[in-house]
């Protein structure tokens, strides 16, 4: 059976459907989670004991999610270790930090203009409780963004690339 | 109805001769890719007219193998034809 360190290695060389689905599942589990969570278990539409294992769940999919998802990015930097890299690793890169740059940017605009737009009926009161998921999207997505980028726009490798 | 806007790798694609020439001279993608300090897939993503060299590099590989840079890369696709008329017969 494969370690856990084998696997890690093994990382870098995923195809670009299997990385488009690890994003899909890094950024889809906890914004769900806390969907599910306010639509369902707060009006109490559904009971918190079968809610708790959809729960792990779902974070245990976001977590597994942007360890590979890191473990691309690093993979594919750490394969220059010693020496630059080439043009076209540059170009790649340049294109994930910009693809990354311009999500960060439309999804923070998009939620102060949601802000905003809610805010014209009545004011609206934050507490430390509705920034809590906030906070957490933020220090789980955001440093990993450009990682995420890379892992979805990099080209597979053909069969035939033998070094 | 507007045609649908051609993807980029076709907008940018560059024909090259590459594998023509690194097999007449022996040479694996990794042989090539430590010549020229890139990375051996790099070296793939060009001869599959997915990556376009920067001038740079197109010049340094026309230099690799001493012929003229549009010996190699060409706009257009290339006919057929033997890597030997591409060479001065005096390097032949």
């Amino acid at each position: 059976m494969a370690s856990p360190l084998s696997l890690y290695r093994r990382l870098p060389y995923l195809g670009r459907r299997a990385r488009r689905l690890l994003v899909a599942g890094a950024f889809g589990g906890y914004p769900l989670l806390q969907l599910g969570y306010s639509l369902l278990v707060a009006p109490g539409r559904l009971p918190q004991p079968i809610w708790a294992p959809i729960a792990v769940l779902l974070f245990s999919l976001s977590l597994i999610g942007v360890f590979a998802i890191y473990g691309y990015g690093q993979g594919r930097i750490g394969e220059a270790r010693g020496r630059d890299l080439d043009e076209r690793q540059r170009a790649m890169r340049d294109r994930a930090l910009v693809t990354s740059y311009g999500i960060a940017t439309t999804v923070i605009g998009l939620g102060v203009a949601g802000f905003a737009l809610l805010a014209l009926d009545k004011p609206i009161v934050l507490g430390f409780g509705d920034l809590v998921p906030v906070v957490i999207g933020i220090g789980l997505y955001l440093p990993f963004l450009p990682f995420a980028s890379l892992a979805w726009i990099e080209p597979d490798a053909p069969a035939d690339d033998e070094a | 109805m507007a045609p649908a806007p051609k993807p980029r790798a076709d907008r940018e694609l560059v024909h090259n001769r590459l594998p023509l020439l690194r097999a007449d001279r022996g040479m694996s993608r990794s042989d090539l890719a430590a010549a020229l300090g890139i990375h051996y897939q790099t070296v793939g993503y060009i001869e599959r007219g997915e990556y376009a060299p920067s001038l740079h590099l197109a010049l340094r590989i026309a230099k690799l193998f001493d012929v003229p840079v549009e010996a190699i890369f060409a706009l257009e696709p290339f006919g057929q034809l033997r890597v030997e008329s591409l060479l001065e017969p005096s390097t032949r």
